[in-house]
């Protein structure tokens, strides 16, 4: 049994990413040959068959390859959920300067946001974070994790870069955000 | 050069007060509606030229600027007016007087506080008001066409299981064939043999009267009892009310009778009519 094998099998049974960490510890083994054995894995999967590793949220998870996509799509009929262009601005907003408030989306839209929040809420791609403190004691939002995984995200830094000079990168994204 | 002058015309007080009440009678004379003219101290300077009651009417009404009339000439005319009618029995001329004094002492006031310094005050400096940011969410659009296009992309990757994670779809619920109109007609039929909830009473259950009447009848037997002896000793204030009433119906109703003994209230069944006996008697 080799280390990638050992991986291989724990990745398939995990039904959410599982990071090196978590991997390491599951397979008893070190982390550097852990990470070597990953990318051994990833590999050996990219060179054929129907599923490959790929990087999540932060973690590993094994995945159809998309040209089959159509096909399992017709086996389990997935219904879509869209979001709209609200939600998707609202989205942007917290992911670009979380942690935001409220009222600072609403800056920024210019409109009433608290229905696009609470949707973003009810799909778990934003989340409450502290409260700021300041007069009010306003909620922060941020990203879930599960914002990284359904935008096909490792982590904040592989967020599209905005255009330069906009105010949504004077107002504070940067690296030490990401 | 500026001056003033005691009008050498008759006092037009005197005009005024034609029609003063009780004139000529021997009655003291009392000016119409209070009404008394100025005495007639004539101004004269190079802003105003007139009597002292118009300059005082012009200053009142702000139509002349006091700063340009000198008063001292006009206090001199004052003076000059009181000295000239020093000795003046003529009825009214010391309201005449009195008048002149007021609207001077006013001009003068006037004057005073116009000479005082004005403070110049600084004009408020007002904060401009916070100015919001313009929207800017189009900065983020092109962000958004990327984040969507991942999105996209994502979907079309599917992992281990359908709970894995929070993927972007659900699967269709397995129901076979049943449907879910067959699954509201059971539970229809579920809901129509439930039972109904017992309503709990939300106010004190209501007792009868004829019911306590009874009550009371067979508390009293054949002998008269004292009305406050009847009721047991450890009551409330609606059996107590309950008591009463029925009592109350029961005399009302000639089935009880009431007496008084020793100042006590008593309580008791009137005597059976002899007529009645009789006829239960032949019945028995």
């Amino acid at each position: 049994m080799t280390v990638a094998d050992a991986l291989y099998a724990l990745l398939f049974v995990a039904d959410a990413p599982l990071t090196v960490a978590e991997l390491a510890a599951a397979s008893g083994f070190d982390r550097p040959p852990v990470e070597a054995a990953l990318r051994e894995l990833q590999a050996r999967l990219d060179e054929s068959g129907p599923v490959q590793l790929i990087q999540l949220a932060g973690g590993y998870q094994l995945a159809t390859r998309p040209e089959y996509a159509s096909m399992i799509a017709r086996l389990l009929q997935p219904q879509r959920q869209r979001l709209s262009r609200s939600l998707m601005e609202v989205l942007a907003v917290v992911a670009y300067r979380q942690p935001v408030t409220t009222s600072e989306i609403e800056t920024v839209r210019g409109v009433d946001c608290s229905y696009a929040i609470r949707g973003l809420l009810e799909r778990r791609l934003i989340k409450e974070g502290a409260r700021r403190k300041t007069p009010g004691r306003p909620i922060e939002y941020v990203t879930t994790p599960e914002f990284l995984h359904q935008f096909k995200m490792n982590s904040l830094g592989e967020l599209p870069p905005l255009q330069e000079g906009s105010l949504a990168m004077e107002a504070g994204y940067n690296e030490e955000t990401k | 050069m500026a001056g003033s002058s005691i009008d050498r015309m008759p006092p037009r007080a005197s005009q005024a007060r034609a029609k003063s009440v009780g004139e000529g009678n021997g009655s003291p004379v009392i000016p119409l509606l209070g009404i008394v003219p100025a005495a007639p101290v004539h101004v004269s300077s190079d802003a105003f030229e007139g009597s002292l009651a118009t300059l005082f009417a012009l200053v009142r009404d702000r139509r002349l600027d006091l700063l340009t009339v000198p008063l001292l000439p006009i206090c001199e005319a004052y003076f000059e007016y009181l000295i000239g009618t020093a000795g003046n029995s003529e009825p009214g001329y010391l309201d005449e007087a009195a008048v002149a004094l007021s609207a001077l002492a006013y001009l003068l006031e006037r004057k005073a506080f116009l000479l005082l310094p004005v403070m110049e005050l600084e004009p408020e400096e007002y904060e401009e008001p916070a100015e919001l940011p313009p929207a800017s969410v189009a900065e983020f659009r092109l962000a958004i066409e990327v984040l969507e296009q991942w999105r996209s992309d994502r979907e079309a990757v599917f992992f281990r299981s359908a709970d894995a994670g929070p993927d972007p779809y659900e699967l269709p619920y397995e129901l076979s064939n049943v449907s879910s109109a067959d699954l509201a007609l059971a539970f229809d039929r579920i809901i129509s043999r439930a039972k109904t909830l017992p309503m709990p009473t939300l106010s004190r259950p209501r007792r009868s009267l004829a019911d306590q009447m009874n009550v009371v009848l067979a508390e009293i037997g054949d002998e008269f009892v004292a009305l406050e002896a009847l009721m047991a000793d450890r009551f409330t204030v609606l059996e107590c009310v309950y008591w009463f009433l029925a009592i109350l119906e029961l005399v009302r109703l000639g089935r009880l009778r009431l007496k008084m003994v020793d100042d006590v209230i008593h309580v008791g069944k009137p005597p059976v009519p002899q007529a009645k006996l009789w006829v239960e008697e032949i019945v028995a």
